[in-house]
């Protein structure tokens, strides 16, 4: 059985009427009528393969959307059809009409009047949607580069490439604004001699950039996460998206058929997509704390007399563990891991300690492995010569490597080491004495570890 | 130079304020027009649309009824002011044209 209606994503920008309508009049020959416009998608149905006449026109009073038109809009709507042209579709302030008849008037004539439309629905469709979020992206981005050069491990850390998109976006955003500005102010003046003028072909070339970032950043959260955990959550997000959406889709339709002004209508459709954003927001958050960490294996041990309870972890793939330095005999040791990575650096850390009572054996290393040269040295800045709480002091030894030992005010030394070369930095406290011969072994121990 | 709104017309706004002399709805303008300037002239429905709105709100039309769908209009005392004085100044125009080539003659 042959498809009675289709999708295709399109690119076009809304405002560029003259390739829309060679558009609709390529895809009516080819049998195909549009009947919905979407962001991305279009949705065409199947007709008899025709040649048909097309005109984009723009509205500017029209606020509503949806099946329900207002008496201001049917009026303009009737104008048009009594001028021999049928309503297809509208997408807000942008209708389309078509009709067989080559001989039929065009519905604008004036091109000053046609400009004057254009403007005014490209100046919410384009030049203040773009600037918004251009605006956002560019306070985003500036925070961004603000903190990875104050603080580049916290920044990188914390998944750089969810940024990337930044520039991008800024970018294709100021592009789309100077072509629409460049075009009206050649049609404007053209429009003062009494002649029209088409408009360029102008891809949304966010389509073609987002989808490749979007993908990447996809396949490095997925890679870094891996956990089934966390792709039921991804998948239980993209879900509920799309109830509440559904969801949304109903309420407006029904809104939009209650009889109300239209302002009216438009108000209550963006209260209740705030409220519908806010929930999902809500939702997300909700289900990413309750979500355990990656790399935990919790079994809880509860001490009925004191009634306290811990958590005992056994990640026991510990480059280094406690038992190198005491003899743990049959304590119950938890050994928490933690692993956390972006393109630029990976953080790999334990949290090593015996649960008994009174016993306070206790080792914690964080590993950074830094994959990106260039940034050591604003690291090592971060972690050791300008740590926020600890005064590191380099330490005369044997070692291949570099090692800071932390001070107190007074002088005094503290059991807080930082470990380093050319690539990996290591953070380590032990809640134990140890000599000299025991720093140098557990640092060759952590520096040549493979994580 | 852009032209101050309303101060001239061109000839679509100069053609559907004629027809509106007589109270008209939309469609009987669009036929008025074909008809007057024997299809030189033709107003499409969006743009007719687009100035019939601007003119009632610059008070130089003014709506007299509503037919179900069908809404009429006819000039305002500001529009037959406005509609004359641009037949004036075209007036002028022919004038001048007229005096310069019989002076040539």
């Amino acid at each position: 059985m042959m498809k009675e209606t289709k999708r295709r994503m399109e690119f076009f920008s809304l405002y560029d009427h003259t390739n829309i309508e060679k558009h609709l009049e390529k895809m009516a020959l080819k049998g195909w009528l549009i009947e919905d416009i979407g962001s991305y998608f279009w949705k065409y149905q199947k007709i008899e393969p025709k040649k048909l006449r097309f005109s984009v026109v723009y509205y500017p009073k029209a606020v509503n959307e949806g099946t329900v038109v207002s008496a201001d809009r049917q009026h303009f709507i009737d104008m048009c059809t009594s001028g021999g042209w049928k309503y297809i579709i509208n997408q807000g302030q942008m209708h389309i009409f078509c009709t067989k008849d080559e001989n039929t008037p065009p519905i604008e004539t004036d091109p000053e009047i046609q400009i004057e439309c254009i403007h005014k629905f490209a100046k919410h469709e384009i030049i203040y949607n773009y600037c918004f979020a251009a605006t956002c992206f560019l306070v985003l981005f500036a925070a961004f580069i603000y903190r990875i050069w104050k603080e580049p491990i916290e920044a990188i850390d914390n998944h750089l490439y969810k940024i990337w998109d930044a520039p991008f976006i800024v970018g294709f955003s100021v592009y789309n604004i100077i072509n629409y500005l460049s075009w009206y102010k050649k049609a404007k003046s053209a429009a003062e001699n009494g002649e029209f003028t088409d408009t360029k072909k102008l891809i949304k070339i966010e389509v073609l950039l987002w989808a490749p970032i979007y993908l990447f950043s996809a396949v490095l959260e997925f890679f870094s996460f891996l956990r089934l955990r966390y792709i039921l959550f991804i998948l239980g997000l993209i879900l509920f998206a799309v109830i509440l959406f559904y969801l949304f889709k109903k309420i407006r339709s029904a809104v939009y058929k209650s009889e109300r002004e239209d302002k009216a209508k438009i108000k209550i459709k963006n209260i209740i997509a705030v409220f519908l954003v806010i929930a999902y927001v809500a939702a997300g958050i909700f289900a990413y704390i309750i979500i355990p960490k990656p790399y935990t294996h919790v079994r809880e041990h509860t001490d009925e007399i004191f009634v306290k309870s811990y958590n005992i972890y056994h990640d026991d793939d510990a480059p280094l563990d406690i038992s190198a330095f005491a003899d743990i005999g049959n304590k119950t040791i938890s050994r928490e891991k933690f692993v956390d990575e972006s393109v630029l650096i990976k953080q790999s850390s334990w949290t090593i300690y015996s649960i008994e009572e009174d016993d306070d054996l206790y080792l914690k290393y964080e590993i950074t492995d830094v994959r990106f040269s260039p940034i050591i040295e604003r690291c090592k800045n971060e972690l050791i010569y300008n740590h926020y709480i600890f005064d590191y002091k380099k330490i005369d030894c044997s070692a291949e490597y570099e090692i800071y030992r932390q001070h107190d005010e007074n002088g005094e030394k503290g059991n807080r080491f930082v470990f380093c070369d050319n690539n990996r930095i290591i953070e380590v406290h032990f809640g134990f004495e140890l000599s000299e011969k025991e720093i140098i072994f557990a640092a060759e121990k952590l520096m040549n570890a493979n994580i | 130079m852009p032209r101050a709104k309303f101060q001239t017309l061109t000839e679509q706004m100069f053609y559907i304020l004629l027809c509106l002399k007589d109270e008209c709805c939309g469609t009987d303008i669009m036929e008025k027009v074909l008809k007057i300037t024997d299809s030189r002239i033709s107003v499409g429905p969006g743009t007719l649309y687009n100035l019939l709105e601007q003119f009632v709100y610059e008070e130089i039309i003014c709506e007299t009824k509503v037919e179900g769908r069908r809404r009429s209009y006819i000039l305002t005392k500001k529009g037959k002011e406005i509609l004359e004085t641009e037949y004036k100044r075209i007036q002028k125009q022919a004038d001048d044209y007229r005096r310069l080539f019989e002076e040539e003659k």
